[in-house]
């Protein structure tokens, strides 16, 4: 009786840990991975970031459901799904499939797909594609699994072939082009393989060879799990453990027993972060603790997003105080609120500077991010000195455009850190010149900003004539100041120039285009001094100057050849600048026109918008 | 009444920020006279808005320059030419006259005369180094030789280099040949140094160099043809192209691709028809000999003539066919002997009287290379010429060409059996072998000699690497004249060595050289990675400055250059040289305008803040 007793208890108790364990809610904790060191892209950055910069190339996002539960999962929980879940990270047994997209076929045709690879991941976004596929109307996406077997119709020929075979014998036409369908045939292409790199374990660098000196690579995760370490390179056995602990977590994480997949997470954590200083040859060169807790903050907070949806606020807030002069509290709220993200992006800012060691205005993004910034500024000088709500108005809507531009265009202005070329390493001369010019474009984006209102008023023939004084006064002022601006970080570029090279100013194409604009809007503030032009033609040939900016910022690096040619190509983006700067100039032209018809000389001999505004 | 200059009277407008009028009545202690309106418009607003505008317009065309040639071509064209020289001469009068015209200066002036004197002061800085700055580069080899010069591509040179006695001479001839390719006809008389003349006959921008056969004036180099190897299908095999190229007397033979070719000069025109036709039957044991004297062709049967002596032609000549040997090999003695009974080698010694009684040309014949040339022997050229046919010679598996006095080329093919006859070949001519394949006849030289040529190519921006400019130079020294083509900037197509009356002299295109009144020798050069080996993270050169005095080790980074002398040297490239070892490039340059440059940026950047917010405040 006892003894069957005992053993009922026993089965009994048996049975009980499962449910139980479940019912305890113990997850797969994957927070911690996010804080591991790995070597990426020429930098050592968090695995959290490496995943918000890979994942977007795969499934055109930071996160996915997990097929089987629904549960959506963040950057660093699907980089860890996609990479663990994988068994057999092995290279192809057949040693004449040697990478590219006929690993991945070898891969599928010896292997089991399991859920990721039967999960619908990879967007397809051209209809004309995916009909090619052969893929039903409403499925947007396709199976990693199903577009390693699926045929393509050649369009030209209409000969079925496979995809992965098709993809690789793309070759451009004479004038070197692809259709938009090979356009698309590539990407979906490299989604496929950066989802296999990914999945095989060979992106995640984490671990550094033993006196590792900058230029080494890292050991990958696919290393980890397949080598085995001699003792000369793991002296102390802390490598093998740590490779211990990794198979561990994998093979948890597989049977899906999360308790035993945080222990042995959080033993290789811990391993990596002694062990990991003391295998580079300088310890300070491994990633301190803060400098990745600092980067992953940042990704999280994603500042440069909030800020242009607080400038958005700000600019509703203004534009709508504008229409009533009774509405005081929107109008304060529009400032203060202004001013906060003005806060805001001073601190993403000082955050990529610490986490760049480097001033954050070394790449297209940081530099427009920075002009942002300018805008703010100006915006808030001006508007507090002079008080009026018409300044400060267009200049948060101006920095809200610039904001969204820099958020929404990641192909065009890469927000990634990457490692700076050499001629951009001196600090101080980089730093000081491209804020200085930054700051110039960001007063002369000012008299843009204030200069497009007063056109507007110009074109419906406005009678307020108190506030297109105003507002050519503040053009006025924020061309001087940016001229200023301008001329300083022109000297201080010619300076840094013979510093570094030895010339102090080259004829090259950048540099030509930074006088052309310079003496725009020299020739503008020259002829304000004369009779030849008031404030209509000031406000004018300000926003028509403008252009010359843009040539001279964005335009004149995909002009081939040149110093400043840091090797950018923006795809359809330029096209798309010439177009707005050919809308913006005849948006001017009309205003003019509008303008000189309602009401060209006034009775003295003097347009009645000309020097009189002048204070 | 005499009116105030300055004074109260002013003082009213200067708290303001608007810009003082100029009331004409101010200057006018006398009636305006024309000189005065002339300065007046010199130094007015209007003048110097539309020159902004002008400048801005030809700054526009120099980058569009830039973008479809190249920035030396702007620059040669637009910035540093002479009508942009005197824009900028314009604006600077235009500068002056505004800050004369101002006199007696106010203190509200301060800001205005600030900026525009530093805007002069910019231009006399421009100008002193366009003038007398040096803007160059040094190549270093990693522990090479110490380098005590700057090269400085503004300007090219053509050095000729001999020996004089125990020392090395050289001589430059330097000139400035533009940006872009000379048109046609241009040429440019260089000078004359040392007894050297140098003149440019083409120049070429950007030029692609390659060795091609060419006619050799003199007529007395071996023949060249070029072929084409042609499918059964009819296409070119698209790599089988190429030269086969003669050599005097001897002939040559290539195999090209699955084909067997040969080129020949024949001695004499009449021999053609024994090649292209040869006798096959009747050749009897010991074969069929030719005979070819003046027009005249005898066919002698060597089997019932060995030992006699023929009469050929009508003035008395006679050949004695002396031996025939099988297997000819030098006997004790000198004498020609047979090895053997086998035809191996057959050969026919023979003896040539000529009329007159002089001593008997002694001749030899191999049926194997019948077209082997003996006929000159002790000094004299024999008249009467031989071609042996012997049976035991194969046919062979080739397509041969041969080359007459006249300077046609004809061809026959054999098969291994026979010989199929082609007759004469033209330049396209396509000859066809049984074996599946054609032979194109694409060019034909009478007298080959190997030539360097250029192409000269279209800019292209996106050259990895730019090709170097060429030029074709006409040189005399003494009283002979070469002609040679020249890359600048050396490589195998930059040097040409010649013999001249002055001895052997090597002669040398590129740029012009500054020295730097120091050396430079590199010792280290270190390139520092990305973690992860991502691009260069940076690049220095370990250098040693070498004065009279004493040496120096010093390092040269990207942003850290190295000031000594008057040079200021600059991190820029680093190539490999062509033999692996590590160069560094290293820029040199010498600005004796820099200060002044600086001087006018700090005096601009100042004015201007005066003028836009200090005006009525100082």
């Amino acid at each position: 009786m006892h003894r069957s007793m005992a053993i009922l208890i026993v089965l009994f108790a048996a049975a009980l840990p499962a449910p139980v364990a479940q019912g305890a809610a113990e997850t797969f904790q994957t927070d911690p991975w996010q804080y591991v060191p790995v070597q990426d892209g020429g930098r050592y950055k968090p695995l959290d970031t490496l995943a918000r910069e890979t994942l977007p190339g795969i499934v055109d996002g930071t996160s996915f459901a997990e097929p089987e539960t629904g549960r959506m999962l963040g950057p660093t929980a699907l980089y860890l799904a996609l990479l663990l879940q994988r068994e057999d990270w092995g290279p192809p047994a057949d040693p004449h499939v040697s990478g590219g997209l006929n690993e991945v076929a070898a891969y599928f045709a010896s292997h089991e797909p399991d859920k990721w690879d039967k999960a619908l991941l990879l967007p397809v976004d051209r209809a004309e594609f995916r009909k090619a596929l052969g893929m039903p109307d409403d499925q947007r996406r396709i199976s990693p699994w199903e577009l390693s077997k699926v045929e393509i119709r050649d369009p030209e020929d209409y000969e079925k072939t496979l995809f992965v075979n098709w993809v690789q014998r793309i070759h451009p036409d004479e004038k070197g082009k692809f259709t938009k369908l090979e356009k698309a045939a590539q990407e979906l292409g490299g989604r496929l393989m950066a989802y296999h790199t990914l999945r095989t374990g060979r992106e995640m660098r984490l671990i550094p060879m033993r006196g590792a000196g900058q230029g080494q690579q890292w050991f990958s995760a696919a290393d980890l799990a397949r080598w085995t370490f001699s003792d000369r390179m793991d002296p102390t056995g802390k490598l093998q453990e740590a490779q211990e602990h990794f198979r561990n977590a994998k093979a948890a994480y597989i049977a899906d027993s999360p308790k035993a997949f945080n222990e042995a997470s959080a033993a290789l954590l811990a391993i990596l972060q002694e062990e990991g200083p003391k295998l580079m040859e300088n310890p300070d060169d491994y990633p301190s603790r803060e400098i990745i807790g600092l980067e992953i903050t940042s990704n999280r907070w994603r500042l440069f997003h909030y800020a242009w949806i607080l400038t958005l606020i700000a600019s509703v807030a203004l534009v709508l105080s504008c229409m009533n002069e009774r509405w005081k509290g929107l109008y304060i709220t529009g400032v203060v609120i202004l001013a906060v993200s003005l806060v805001v992006i001073v601190v993403g800012l000082g955050i990529r500077w610490v986490l760049k060691e480097s001033p954050p205005v070394t790449n297209l993004y940081e530099s427009v991010v920075f002009t942002a910034l300018g805008t703010v500024a100006f915006g808030l000088v001006f508007g507090l000195w002079s008080g009026r709500r018409g300044i400060f108005a267009p200049a948060c809507v101006m920095t809200t455009l610039i904001l969204v531009l820099a958020d929404l265009f990641p192909s065009v202005l890469d927000p990634t850190l990457r490692p700076l070329p050499p001629v951009l390493r001196s600090n101080t001369w980089l730093a000081i010149h491209v804020m200085t010019i930054m700051l110039g474009y960001a007063a002369l984006a000012k008299a843009l900003a204030i200069g497009n209102v007063t056109l507007g008023f110009y074109l419906v023939g406005s009678q307020q004539h108190d506030a297109i004084k105003a507002q050519s006064r503040f053009t006025y002022e924020s061309l001087k100041a940016g001229v200023l601006l301008l001329l300083i970080g022109t000297f201080l570029g010619a300076g840094w120039a013979d510093y570094s090279w030895g010339r102090f100013w080259g004829w090259d194409k950048k540099e030509v285009w930074a006088l052309i604009t310079l003496l725009g809007y020299l020739a503008i503030l020259h002829a304000r001094y004369t009779n030849w032009l008031g404030n209509r033609g000031m406000t004018a040939w300000s926003v028509s100057c403008f252009s010359l900016v843009l040539v001279t910022w964005y335009l004149i690096n995909f002009l081939k050849g040149g110093l400043h040619n840091y090797g950018l190509s923006g795809g359809e983006a330029p096209y798309y600048v010439v177009g707005a700067i050919v809308l913006q100039l005849l948006f001017v032209a009309a205003a003019v026109i509008a303008s000189y018809i309602r009401q060209p000389v006034d009775e003295e001999g003097r347009s009645d918008h000309r020097r009189s505004a002048r204070p | 009444m005499a009116k105030k200059r300055g004074g109260k009277s002013e003082t009213a407008h200067s708290r303001t920020n608007a810009p003082r009028q100029h009331n004409p009545a101010e200057f006018d202690q006398d009636p305006p006279d024309p000189l005065r309106e002339i300065l007046r418009f010199l130094g007015s607003l209007k003048l110097a808005v539309v020159l902004l505008l002008v400048s801005m317009f030809v700054l526009v065309v120099g980058t569009l320059l830039d973008d479809a040639r190249g920035l030396d071509y702007a620059r040669w064209f637009v910035y540093h030419s002479w009508w942009f020289i005197t824009l900028t001469s314009a604006l600077a009068v235009n500068v002056l006259m505004a800050m004369l015209l101002r006199i007696p200066w106010k203190r509200r002036h301060i800001g205005f005369l600030v900026v525009h004197a530093g805007l002069l002061v910019l231009m006399a800085g421009s100008i002193l180094t366009f003038i007398a700055g040096i803007d160059g580069h040094v190549n270093i080899i990693e522990g090479g030789p110490a380098v005590d010069e700057v090269t400085v591509t503004e300007r090219s040179q053509l050095t000729a280099v001999w020996r004089d006695g125990d020392e090395t001479a050289a001589v430059d001839f330097p000139f400035k040949p533009g940006p872009a390719d000379w048109p046609g006809g241009k040429t440019k008389n260089l000078g004359e140094l040392d007894e050297v003349r140098v003149k440019v006959l083409q120049f070429y921008r950007y030029a692609i160099g390659e060795l091609v056969w060419g006619e050799d004036p003199s007529g007395r180099s071996a023949p060249a043809i070029r072929i084409a190897l042609i499918d059964r299908d009819g296409k070119q095999v698209q790599w089988n192209e190429d030269w086969l190229v003669g050599r005097k007397g001897i002939g040559t033979t290539m195999t090209f691709g699955p084909a067997n070719l040969a080129l020949q000069e024949v001695p004499v025109d009449s021999m053609l028809r024994d090649l292209l036709s040869p006798p096959t039957d009747n050749l009897g044991e010991k074969g069929v000999l030719s005979i070819y004297y003046k027009d005249q062709v005898e066919q002698i049967s060597i089997d019932e003539n060995v030992g006699k002596t023929v009469a050929i032609g009508s003035d008395g000549t006679k050949v004695e066919i002396v031996q025939y040997l099988a297997q000819p090999t030098m006997g004790p003695g000198g004498t020609l002997t047979s090895a053997g009974e086998e035809p191996k080698n057959p050969m026919l010694e023979l003896r040539v009287h000529l009329p007159g009684g002089q001593q008997p040309l002694r001749q030899l014949s191999l049926a194997k290379t019948p077209l082997m040339d003996f006929s000159r022997s002790r000094g004299i050229e024999c008249p009467v010429r031989f071609f042996y046919h012997h049976s035991a010679v194969p046919v062979q598996k080739a397509v041969e060409f041969f080359q007459t006095p006249d300077g046609k080329l004809s061809c026959r093919v054999g098969d291994g059996t026979r010989y199929k006859p082609h007759g004469a070949v033209n330049k396209g001519g396509l000859i066809e072998t049984s074996a599946g394949y054609s032979v194109r006849l694409l060019q034909h030289v009478r007298s080959a000699r190997q030539q360097r040529t250029f192409e000269s190519v279209e800019y292209d921006p996106e050259w990895r690497r730019t090709p170097e400019a060429a030029a074709r130079f006409e040189v005399s020294v003494g009283d002979k004249t070469y002609e040679m083509w020249l890359q600048r900037g050396g490589g195998e197509h930059g040097f040409y060595m010649v013999q001249t009356p002055k001895g052997k002299m090597e002669f040398v295109f590129g740029y012009t050289r500054a020295p730097l009144g120091f050396s430079v020798k590199l010792n280290k050069f270190t390139r520092e990675f990305n973690p992860g080996g991502m691009g260069d993270a940076s690049y220095s050169s370990e250098v040693e400055v070498i004065d009279e005095s004493d040496s120096q080790d010093r390092k040269i980074s990207m942003n850290e250059p190295l000031e000594h002398g008057k040079f200021t040297l600059y991190q820029s490239g680093f190539p490999t040289t062509a033999d692996g070892r590590q160069m560094s490039t290293l820029t040199a340059a010498y600005d004796p305008g820099r200060y002044l440059k600086y001087a006018a940026s700090v005096l601009i950047c100042l004015g201007a803040f005066v003028m836009f917010y200090l005006r009525g405040r100082i």
